[in-house]
């Protein structure tokens, strides 16, 4: 009985595998490890006003010295690891020097599962990044632009890599590649040296781009929540004078409060880029408007432009950016709370009034920046640039630099990098 | 004599191109018969995933120290190997696709050209395995004799 069983059973197994029919057992061609990376070997001098610190995004840390090398130098390395013809692992640190209050697992840039649905869908989860800007995915490879790095004027306030979830449908239509991105998650923003960096959570982001024939079209789109964290016994401060029974300091103490980010703030951001590489020229273009009311309505834009020669690629650029949420005065609560809470407690919230006033005049960025340079192919895995930039800086929007006064000022940056990859 | 005023003739003739081939080759049982030009830069240049019928395909490449490697991208895609590094390292870097992997040299793209019906790869010597079918045929153009 039970080797009649059997025999059904295996007859079963033959004839559903011929049915099948079941192919012979293919190696795993494309399971495994691929280990890959980059790097940037750069010198810097910076001519600014003294006290001040160059910075080419805000995650870096403090320095006025002179000569810096710690401005554009890093290593990263990525793991790619494929099992099967679908599923991913990804992994890429980044070591470089980064502000105070960075956080453990800053150094990690991408750490995620990716999943191949189909030839044009991609799902991935884990730390990806907010691709809501042109050069966001590879701002920190040099290898694969022409200056010396991203943009300042627009990619030093970028908000940091991505936790969540993305969705990515790549397709052809004809000469025409499209793409298409929805990625939801949280992220970290703001100045890592100055305090802790803000939250961004409950993003939304919506990418979208055209390919044909060299010219990239790209328009992006997020909205999120933002709360930055402005140190608590200060906004606790805020918030009592607030309540005080004297309108107008009330309203100024509500509105540095709101100003500094206390509070939640919905935010979006919206993106119109564009790169153009044809024959020998290349250029790209990139148009952002940040808007947070009432923490940030700014708007940034950049060209550069590039010619490629042999190896050799000169380029020019300019960038501008503004931020059209006013500068305030410092409230004078000395004299106004004095009758109220006495001389000694009318000074110390003048004190906070002084302080909270220049942190929100400190996080104003309004500049533009002038540069031209020089590419040099000089290996197939390695690149050397020069980089000279003049940086306009406008009264009361230097937060883009480190310890800055505010006060209107000019500076030139004279910029050497090497770029690899490996 | 015949042989000198040969020689001469020949000396004398203007300088003519030489072709040297490349070949992008799938599995004989690929339903791909052909590839144009553009479809195989999407291929291997990450911009596309698929064969014409949707299957997923597999892209090979041979080492970045291979003497043809440099030639076959050029006549591919008419960069040079400055900015296909450059492109696949904007590409690869953050995460929206990888570079086709690069097997050790011709006999292991053989190799895994004739036992993987999903896979794409390419040749410098045209080949004569019937197991293989050539879909494109790239040709570079190099001047050859006196100048």
């Amino acid at each position: 009985m039970r080797g009649l069983v059997a025999g059904a059973l295996a007859g079963a197994w033959a004839g559903l595998a011929a049915a099948q029919d079941v192919p012979a057992q293919t190696p795993d061609d494309v399971g495994g490890l691929r280990l890959s990376g980059f790097g940037t070997l750069g010198a810097s001098r910076v001519h600014a006003p003294a006290g001040w610190g160059f910075r080419r995004d805000l995650t870096q840390s403090a320095s006025d010295a002179r000569w810096r090398t710690d401005v554009d130098s890093r290593l990263g390395v990525q793991a790619n690891y494929a099992l099967g013809e679908r599923f991913e692992l990804v992994g890429q640190v980044i070591a470089r020097k980064r502000g105070t209050y960075s956080r453990d697992g800053d150094a990690v840039e991408w750490a995620y599962a990716g999943y191949r649905l189909n030839a044009d869908w991609t799902l991935r989860a884990g730390r990806v990044n907010v691709d809501s800007f042109l050069m966001a995915d590879y701002r920190n490879v040099g290898y694969g632009f022409p200056s010396a790095r991203p943009p300042v004027d627009l990619y030093a306030v970028l908000p940091t890599t991505l936790d969540g979830v993305d969705l990515t449908r790549s397709w052809i239509q004809g000469d025409v590649q499209w793409r298409a991105k929805l990625a939801m998650g949280r992220a970290s923003i703001g100045d890592v040296d100055a305090g802790e960096p803000g939250d961004v959570h409950r993003i939304v982001a919506f990418m979208g781009s055209r390919e044909e024939g060299g010219l990239l079209l790209r328009a992006s789109f997020a909205r999120m929540r933002i709360d930055m964290n402005p140190p608590v016994e200060a906004m606790d401060g805020l918030l009592q004078l607030a309540r005080l029974p004297m309108p107008a300091v009330a309203a100024q103490a509500s509105l540095l409060f709101d100003r500094a980010g206390a509070r939640g703030h919905w935010g979006t951001f919206t993106e119109l880029g564009l790169r153009h590489e044809l024959a020998n020229w290349q250029w790209s273009a990139e148009l952002v408007r940040m808007e947070a009311d009432p923490l940030i309505r700014q708007t940034s834009a950049y060209v550069i432009v590039g010619r490629r020669w042999g190896g050799w690629t000169p380029f020019v650029g300019y960038g501008r950016t503004h931020d059209a949420m006013p500068a305030l005065a410092v409230p004078d609560w000395q004299t106004a709370l004095a009758p109220l809470l006495g001389t000694a407690a009318a000074a110390q919230a003048q004190e906070l009034g002084s302080a909270a006033t220049a942190a929100v005049n400190a996080a104003r960025a309004l500049q533009s920046t002038r540069l031209i340079g020089v590419r040099w192919d000089m290996h197939p895995q390695a690149a050397l640039k020069l980089q000279w930039e003049r940086v306009d800086i406008r009264s009361i929007g230097s937060s883009l630099w480190s310890r800055a006064n505010g006060a209107p000022a000019r500076a030139h940056v004279a910029t050497v990098v090497v770029d690899f990859i490996f | 004599m015949r042989w000198r005023a040969l020689l001469v003739v020949m000396l004398l003739l203007p300088a003519s191109p030489v072709c040297a081939d490349f070949y992008i080759v799938v599995h004989a049982g690929n339903p791909q018969r052909a590839l144009t030009q553009k479809a195989a830069v999407d291929l291997f240049m990450g911009r596309n995933r698929a064969f014409a019928n949707g299957d997923l395909a597999l892209i090979f490449d041979l080492p970045r120290d291979h003497p043809r490697r440099a030639a076959f991208y050029e006549a591919l895609t008419g960069m040079n190997v400055a900015q296909v590094n450059s492109y696949w390292s904007r590409l690869m870097f953050s995460g929206q696709s990888v570079p086709p992997q690069a097997l050790p040299d011709e006999t292991a793209m053989l190799t895994i050209l004739k036992r993987n019906p999903s896979a794409l790869g390419w040749l410098s010597r045209e080949p004569a395995d019937p197991g293989l079918r050539t879909v494109l045929v790239l040709r570079e153009l190099r001047e050859v004799g006196e100048k």
